[in-house]
């Protein structure tokens, strides 16, 4: 196959995703918006540490930033993650169950 | 006695039961239902405050009938029977809550020519069940109106014939299943340890340390209440299937539910603070889960296609700024929480029906088929548009004063970082509700767009109309809610 065929598979390809998944302004807005409030609300409840401990606090923004610009884009990831199945729904409750009791019941102690 | 206080859940219960009986007759459901409506927010208006002790199970009376050597103990001042505790702050939310609900019947009478008195029943039950939660002083009985809540949820939903209501229907169920046993066993636990159900008397046992305050049976029961409670409000992890809930349900059904989720997120959330507000962590953990139901549901609102969906995550997201105020836990915060609150049940309201009536006209959700919707009908857009800032947080609407009393209470209590998440989490908000209406109002209107109606009823235009109007009151004159919200919070804290 010669390069220029193969340059026009690959511009079908894309043509065809494209097709099935439409990039639209408002789309990519929304995306984008939610991808700004979830960093900036992370960046902001990691500044929050900072009236425990100055160094967590700033250990803890620099672990999120490294973290942060490796995951991105989050937005995607945000969205498939909260979809109605009900076995995502029950995991997280779970989840959230056992380390409400864990750290709590256990913590305590150590208070 | 004040027959009223008892009166405010007995009538919406025999409003139910009669029109699951006579659904049929038009007419007179109808009129039966308007009236009960109206009825309710009268009655809360009216009612003298004042305690109900079912039974006759006042301590003060029966104390000294009982046995020499139970005098001066702590048994002695138990409440033994269910007590319902009526003041000014009951009567603004059983108010707000009867006039969502007297609004979304009308509504509801006009997209239906043959009315479904179950849908009624549940709609009433679900009313009653509400108003108890927040007369009554007894954990177990608010659990127990909670469960008749939440049955009345799942069916609003099944009722509404929508896409996937079933599912979703089923799926809250089997979600509601490890949530209520949770709330259930946390009360157990608190009774195994107290011996009482009334929060005046746990409370009191644990401010005078007639019992270890940090005992394991205190610690887990807190640890399940505050799961529970999660459950309960739609926080979450449980933000994701109230949102569905909500998205799946009628217009006029999504209002109510969303005014039962707040009032059931108040009546427990208030239970939470008088009873565990002791508990190392305990705001911190309210102030941490506030942040991810704000920041993940609306993420999620800003990123839908189905406006009613958008919706949905948004009214999610508002109840996280409930429970901020809740968290921060000054006096000024919770006050702003419960002002909070109450805007969120009229503003969410005013933008489910108001955005039902965009569903009622096209019978889609679906924002990339719709457009140019402004023509039709140009004072229920703008008023929508409206409800939207006032949901934003725009002034000079109630939940502008509302949001600037909780970001002023964040700084004052030193926390300046989550005023700065407040007013992001706002502009967010605002983008999304901006975005969603140029999409359904202004943009031009697809070409193969089809109606199903061509007017929009006059009860829904007048039924966003009033919503508005209360915003729009709340905002010019804060002080007719705050003044009593403070005065309660002062005795909460």
């Amino acid at each position: 196959m010669s390069l220029y065929d193969s340059f026009l598979d690959s511009i079908k390809g894309m043509r065809s995703k494209l097709k099935n998944d439409p990039a639209t302004m408002d789309n990519v807005s929304g995306a984008l918006a939610a991808e700004i409030t979830v960093i900036v609300s992370l960046l902001l409840s990691a500044l929050l540490m900072s009236h425990v401990n100055m160094f967590a606090s700033v250990f803890l923004v620099i672990i999120l930033a490294v973290l942060l610009i490796s995951n991105m884009p989050l937005a995607p990831k945000i969205k498939r993650e909260q979809d109605d199945s009900l076995e995502k729904m029950s995991f997280y409750i779970i989840v959230t169950l056992g380390v409400l009791v864990a750290v709590i019941y256990w913590g305590l102690k150590y208070v | 006695m004040n027959y009223l206080i008892p009166l405010m859940v007995i009538i919406p219960i025999l409003c139910a039961l009669i029109v699951n009986v006579i659904g049929e007759k038009n007419r007179t459901t109808r009129l039966l239902s308007i009236l009960v409506g109206i009825a309710i927010p009268v009655i809360a208006l009216v009612a003298v405050p004042g305690v109900q002790y079912f039974g006759g199970h006042n301590p003060s009376l029966i104390g000294s009938m009982l046995p020499a050597s139970l005098n001066g103990t702590l048994a002695s001042m138990y409440n033994t029977g269910i007590v319902y505790v009526f003041s000014d702050f009951e009567r603004i939310f059983i108010f707000i809550m009867g006039l969502v609900a007297f609004l979304a019947v009308l509504t509801y009478f006009t997209e239906k020519k043959e009315i479904s008195g179950p849908y009624l029943y549940l709609i009433f039950m679900g009313l009653a069940a509400v108003t108890a939660l927040m007369l009554s002083d007894d954990i177990f009985n608010m659990y127990v109106f909670f469960e008749i809540t939440a049955l009345a949820q799942v069916g609003i939903i099944i009722a509404t014939n929508t896409d996937d209501n079933y599912e979703i229907a089923l799926k809250y169920l089997i979600i509601g299943s490890i949530g209520g046993p949770m709330l259930l066993l946390g009360i157990g636990f608190i009774l195994g340890t107290i011996g009482s159900l009334n929060i005046t008397d746990i409370a009191y046992v644990i401010n005078h340390n007639l019992v270890d305050p940090l005992s394991p049976g205190l610690v887990i029961g807190f640890v399940l209440i505050l799961f529970g409670w999660f459950y309960v409000s739609g926080l979450p992890p449980f933000h994701t299937i109230k949102s569905a809930v909500y998205s799946k349900a009628r217009p006029n059904g999504a209002a109510i539910l969303q005014g039962f989720s707040v009032m059931c997120m108040l009546a427990f959330g208030i239970a939470l603070i008088r009873i565990f507000h002791h508990m190392p962590y305990f705001n911190q953990l309210l102030v941490l889960f506030a942040i991810i139901a704000m920041v993940l549901s609306v993420s999620m609102a800003a990123m839908q296609w189905d406006f009613r969906r958008m919706i949905a995550f948004l009214a999610v997201g508002e109840l996280g700024f409930v429970a901020l105020g809740m968290g921060i836990g000054t006096e000024l915060s919770l006050t702003a929480a419960l002002f909070q609150a109450t805007n969120e049940i009229l503003i969410s309201a005013l933008l489910f029906i108001g955005f039902g009536t965009v569903y009622y006209l096209t019978k889609t959700s679906d924002t990339r088929k719709l457009g140019g919707l402004i023509s039709v009908n140009s004072t229920m857009a703008i008023m929508v548009l409206l409800g939207g800032f006032a949901m934003a947080g725009v002034p000079p609407f109630n939940g502008f004063m509302s949001k600037l009393m909780l970001v002023q209470s964040a700084f004052d209590a030193g926390y300046p970082e989550l005023a700065l998440i407040a007013i992001f989490v706002s502009i967010t908000i605002f983008f999304t509700f901006v975005k969603a209406f140029h999409t359904i109002y202004l943009q031009p209107r697809p070409k193969d767009l089809k109606f199903a109606h061509e007017t929009i009823p006059k009860e829904a235009l007048f039924a966003v109309g009033v919503l508005l109007v209360v915003c729009l009151i709340l905002g010019l004159c804060p002080w007719i809610v705050t003044n009593v919200f403070s005065s309660f919070v002062g005795g909460l804290i």
